[in-house]
């Protein structure tokens, strides 16, 4: 590997990027998108406000404290609740309690667990509370307003007061965050992707490539093409992250300032791990075509795996199904788009991350080491290439090009 | 000398070059002729190292490279079809080529204003080669070709898309480049312009050299034939 010549080569790559307007233009789209996105959300209203629920806890002494346990307990730190336990005894006579009547009642009578909900209730701390407190003990579900409340009055009560960080916002901040850095993702996937190709095809075209491989072996080209293909779109990444960033900060947006320095230097070394493989996929596939009129046949099929990866990553964000999770942790390719999403929406445990992380490096290693044979082979060949003989004559090393 | 010893290439069953020998003295300028298919551009290719041979070796009087091929940086190599980057500029082509081969900045910039010169192409430098006629276009492909002052020079087509102005220069230019000890390999189907400048002629056929022609009376093999008479023999012989 001559890294004098794979210099020259990446060197030419950022050139024509800069020089080209359809590259220029999709910059400042990212670009204003980035700085525009943060003020957007920020424009969504006061969304810090939190909202009180107040249980009235109908239970027996000796399940008081099991019960206040659960909304201390770090389980619900994980749904983004504060938990201020305030207790206080309800009487009869209690005016503000007669009136408004309690957000959930929870009551035990005997084997009997219930837990009874007023309809003003936000469904999803509802839903967090039933599950937690069904943690505790099996319980039945009923609705506040087909209940006499009045007659609970004479119980022993104590009033426990929950304090929601607004799970809503949290989900939707995360949510927003994971979007905009994915869909950057996945325009950078693919326009730095076919932008390589074309470049593949346009010298073989051409015939430029009998000319440059006269100098370079064909690896070294490739390699060249790649690492300029990776510089320019870490620094255009780098850039528009980095806009993003100002522009939460000036526009007081927490969108992307909640992102920990982590989880940033996290993007930025997946962008190399996700865009090598997609650019030795959409080069070393190129290679099979010998004219520019035939860019579909190479950039239609992985077009399709990128628009998929994209959609799935997108519906995960408002779905916990542990099928799709599975799908963007595992699947080769998509997972690609999906880690990030993961990662951002902290919906994959510790080892799940390490696990699929590592699956996709071997994925992008191999996917470097067969593109590479697949190019060498393939790159001065013009005639019909049949897909069926791929994989042995790309195995073959006797079609390779002396270096 | 480059020389070519028993160099055979197939792909599969099909057999492209079948046990090839010749040589290439510096300062002389060989024909390489023959019908379309018959092997010039995949032997341009083995000795180029760009097309892997299936057997034979290629040696030059300095050195051997990798697997049979010669030394690339010793060789220049100019395809059919230009192969330029057409939405870029004299320059910046040039540039790019030169840096391949290792030029430095400071050598590379003048050879390039000496052979813009050279070539009436000055002015042309900023200009992008797709806005160039195809003459100027082989003019700059020869230019590329030229850089890095290689011993020997493969030429497929050269004089394909010239004028015969542009046919004439070239013919005198690579007169002049052999006289400076640069052997030269041309492929071309257009007789006239091998008998103009050719010192000698070989004439593929399925692989083989068929016949091997002299210029010192008009090339002509050693039984008279011209390479047009020889044509005329495999058109005969594929009808049989």
């Amino acid at each position: 590997m001559k890294t004098s010549e794979i210099k020259v080569i990446a060197r030419r790559e950022i050139r024509i990027r800069l020089k080209s307007k359809p590259v220029l233009v999709s910059s400042l789209i990212f670009l204003a998108i980035a700085i525009a996105s943060p003020f957007f959300t920020a424009s969504q209203g006061d969304v810090n406000k939190k909202e009180s629920i107040s249980l009235l806890l109908d239970v027996p002494a000796g399940e008081l404290q099991g019960i206040k346990e659960r909304f201390s307990s770090s389980e619900m730190e994980k749904y983004g609740y504060e938990v201020n336990l305030e207790e206080r005894a309800i009487t009869p006579s209690d005016k503000k309690f007669r009136e408004k009547g309690p957000d959930v009642l929870v009551s035990i009578r005997g084997n009997e667990f219930r837990i009874v909900a007023s309809d003003r209730l936000n469904p999803i701390a509802l839903n967090i509370i039933n599950s937690e407190l069904s943690r505790y003990r099996e319980s039945q579900y009923f609705n506040l307003n087909n209940y006499d409340v009045s007659k609970y009055y004479s119980w022993t009560t104590a009033e426990v007061e929950v304090v929601q960080t607004d799970l809503q916002k949290m989900r939707r901040d995360r949510g927003e965050t994971a979007s905009i850095l994915i869909v950057f993702l996945y325009s950078l996937l693919s326009i730095s992707s076919g932008f390589l190709a074309m470049s593949v095809i346009e010298e073989k075209s051409s015939k430029v490539i009998e000319v440059i491989l006269n100098t370079t072996s064909a690896r070294d080209l490739l390699i060249g093409k790649i690492t300029g293909v990776m510089i320019f779109a870490f620094s255009q990444f780098s850039i528009t992250t980095f806009a993003f960033y100002l522009s939460s900060y000036i526009s007081g947006s927490e969108i992307a300032l909640k992102l920990s320095i982590l989880k940033i230097v996290f993007f930025l070394l997946w962008i190399l791990i996700a865009l090598s493989t997609y650019a030795f996929l959409y080069g070393g596939l190129s290679a099979l075509v010998a004219r520019s009129e035939d860019i579909g046949a190479v950039q239609g099929p992985l077009g399709v795996i990128l628009i998929a990866s994209l959609y799935l990553s997108i519906y995960s964000i408002n779905s916990s199904s542990h099928s799709v999770t599975g799908l963007l942790l595992y699947a080769p390719l998509i997972n690609l788009l999906g880690i990030p999403v993961a990662v951002v929406m902290g919906t994959a445990t510790g080892i799940q991350l390490i696990v699929s992380i590592s699956l996709a490096i071997v994925e992008m290693c191999a996917i470097i080491i067969f593109m590479i044979r697949v190019y060498e082979s393939f790159i001065l060949r013009t005639g019909q290439i049949r897909l069926s003989g791929l994989l042995p004559i790309s195995l073959r090393r006797s079609e390779r090009i002396p270096v | 000398m480059l020389v070519l010893e028993d160099v055979s290439k197939s792909y599969g069953s099909k057999i492209i070059l079948n046990a090839l020998s010749f040589e290439i003295k510096c300062g002389e300028i060989i024909g390489f002729v023959g019908l379309n298919g018959s092997g010039k551009t995949t032997t341009m290719r083995c000795i180029l190292g760009i097309t892997s041979m299936s057997g034979g070796r290629i040696t030059n009087s300095d050195s051997t490279g990798a697997r049979g091929s010669v030394v690339k940086n010793s060789i220049g190599y100019m395809p059919e079809e230009r192969g330029l980057f057409q939405n870029e500029t004299v320059l910046e082509n040039l540039t790019y080529f030169g840096e391949l081969k290792g030029l430095s900045h400071e050598i590379l910039s003048g050879r390039i204003d000496v052979m813009l010169r050279e070539f009436n192409m000055a002015e042309f430098s900023q200009v992008k080669i797709k806005n160039l006629s195809l003459g100027n276009q082989q003019r700059i492909q020869l230019i590329a070709t030229m850089l890095h002052k290689p011993q020997y020079l493969l030429l497929d087509e050269p004089f394909s898309g010239l004028d015969p102005i542009g046919t004439a220069q070239l013919a005198k230019y690579l007169q002049r480049v052999a006289g400076e000890g640069v052997g030269i390999l041309l492929s071309s189907h257009i007789l006239e312009h091998v008998n103009l400048i050719c010192d000698r002629a070989l004439l593929l056929n399925q692989g083989r050299i068929e016949a091997e022609f002299l210029n010192d009376s008009g090339l002509r093999n050693p039984d008279g034939l011209t390479i047009a008479d020889y044509y005329l023999i495999i058109e005969q012989d594929e009808n049989i």
